[in-house]
């Protein structure tokens, strides 16, 4: 996979989100990202290609909860819902990953992924991500989204 | 008719999702089966029976394409209809899925409306789906 796709890494990242969870991302640069409030998770999901590295996508759980919803196209107050949230969190990762690696692969050059894994975000690691310079913010919801593809996961997976 | 069918995914959301869209879809189910892997997909295909599965690729431990392979390898699991339900879209991998005689796509993410006209292509005639 190419290390820097961003093109397509925006294009994918905003068509899965809206097609998946019928949710749109506004993109930011970090100064003007909303204020992460209460706790996150990112979704980290492995790939090989030309190199080995992450795709990496964070939200808050409230985000997550909504995510969850959406996708399940039931309400934010259903009870399975919470019980869904990190799940659907993995999975919109994964099928970013699947239509990056579908846009990107090439015969030559084929790409491996990996199953996605989430991990919870404190203020610390969140903060450090969203001003790593190879992130990609956005704003959803007036909620804080982080994206990024590289060769790591800005440590969150280790 | 009416099918039973058998998801397989590792994730319990997208199991939920083809649940739902079957249900939009107007796809009859007598049976409704699910697995997070490979392994107790093979389990529940050996002991229960499904007409159709559909099938995740990226997966932790067993993953979609080793229970493709295993399937075929198993004389009767052979003859079950398999329906890929994948972000992965690339040309060489449905080439490839096809040879080992996966009888249908999905792209996700799932819409009711093509997964309706999948089975239909696979499985053969379905009722018209509820307004």
């Amino acid at each position: 996979m190419n290390p820097n796709p961003d093109r397509a890494v925006l294009r994918i990242f905003e068509e899965v989100l809206a097609d998946f969870a019928f949710l749109f991302g506004d993109p930011r640069v970090p100064e003007d990202l909303p204020v992460l409030v209460g706790t996150a998770y990112l979704a980290c999901l492995p790939y090989r290609a030309s190199v080995a590295g992450y795709i990496a996508f964070g939200v808050p759980e409230r985000l997550a909860l909504e995510i969850a919803a959406n996708t399940l196209g039931v309400d934010a107050t259903d009870p399975g819902v919470p019980l869904r949230a990190q799940d659907a969190v993995k999975e919109v990762a994964s099928v970013i990953g699947g239509h990056l690696a579908t846009a990107l692969e090439r015969p030559e050059q084929p790409v491996t992924l990996f199953p996605p894994q989430i991990f919870p975000l404190d203020r610390a690691d969140w903060d450090r991500l969203r001003t790593d310079p190879s992130t990609r913010c956005f704003a959803v919801n007036d909620q804080p989204v982080i994206l990024r593809v590289g060769p790591d996961a800005g440590g969150a997976s280790t | 008719m009416a099918f039973s069918v058998l998801a397989v995914d590792d994730s319990s959301t997208v199991r939920a999702i083809i649940a739902k869209a079957l249900r939009l879809s107007g796809v009859e189910v007598s049976r409704f089966g699910e697995a997070s892997g490979g392994e107790d997909a093979l389990r529940m295909l050996r002991g229960e029976g499904f007409d159709l599965v559909f099938c995740d690729l990226n997966m932790p431990g067993m993953n979609g394409y080793d229970l493709i392979e295993a399937m075929q390898q198993d004389g009767l699991l052979g003859t079950t209809a398999v329906v890929v339900v994948s972000s992965i879209g690339t040309p060489a991998a449905i080439e490839e899925l096809r040879n080992k005689g996966v009888r249908g796509f999905l792209r996700k993410p799932l819409r009711p409306e093509t997964l309706r006209q999948v089975v239909h292509s696979v499985m053969g005639g379905t009722r018209e789906p509820q307004s």
